[in-house]
């Protein structure tokens, strides 16, 4: 009775988060593309153009606006990992809908998620030493740390589980 | 593999085919394959009785273990 259940257990909700993901892609695009204007904006109608205390706006002297184009190269930098996140998301997305969700690919894709997580937490960590000295910088770069911890627990979950069905597909 | 199965050897005393033996038993004939080929991980008790019972023979004729 329950095997017949799970059959019909929510397929609207697997192919909207598909649908999600490439929605998300689509929408990094645009940030992509519009990052300049929008910055722009923000830093007008904010105090985020304040002087820092970091290593360029010492050396440089410069304060405010000057922050500008460090913010713009860490966020341009940090949407390929954020790219390469939503693509393995949607192929994750694709193995659940083909109703294969723990095989051995998804090990590799749910690895790659991780260790853009640990890329991002980086190059925050890096960048609030280099470019722009908040605290903010640092608690996205831990965040990003852990969850790129959460993603490598989440493999070892998934390929235990992949272990345990081969084995019972295996049972004749 | 250390545990070996003799499936095709039994058939061919009763002289039964796959498909045949796959519609009395009442199982899939790829995972009948599997058995056979010895891909198989493991096997149910009650898979196991359903042979001997329909091959009229023992599950040491089945199984055989052969140190690799």
């Amino acid at each position: 009775m329950k095997a017949g259940q799970q059959k019909k257990q929510r397929p609207g909700l697997n192919r909207f988060l598909y649908a999600l993901t490439y929605f998300f892609m689509a929408c990094l695009l645009a940030v992509d593309a519009f990052l300049p204007m929008i910055l722009r904006f923000f830093y007008s109608i904010t105090s985020a153009g304040e002087p820092g205390n970091d290593l360029i706006s010492r050396a440089m002297g410069t304060g405010g606006w000057g922050h500008f184009i460090h913010v713009l190269i860490v966020l341009y930098i940090t949407s390929v990992p954020a790219m390469v996140i939503l693509w393995k998301a949607n192929r994750l997305m694709k193995s659940i809908l083909e109703r294969n969700p723990f095989c051995a690919a998804n090990r590799k894709h749910l690895m790659s998620v991780s260790v853009c997580g640990f890329i991002v937490g980086t190059i925050y960590l890096i960048g609030s030493v280099v470019f722009y000295s908040r605290m903010i910088l640092l608690a996205i770069a831990l965040s990003a740390y852990m969850l790129g911890v959460i993603f490598l627990v989440l493999t070892q979950l998934v390929v235990m589980a992949a272990e345990i069905k081969e084995e019972n597909d295996m049972t004749i | 593999m250390p545990i070996i199965v003799n499936l095709d050897v039994m058939m061919a005393k009763r002289k039964m085919s796959l498909s045949e033996l796959s519609e009395k038993m009442d199982i899939t004939l790829a995972n009948l394959s599997i058995l056979k080929n010895n891909k198989a991980r493991a096997i149910r008790f009650s898979t196991l009785e359903r042979l001997c019972q329909i091959l009229n023979c023992q599950p040491s004729d089945l199984l055989e273990y052969k140190e690799s």
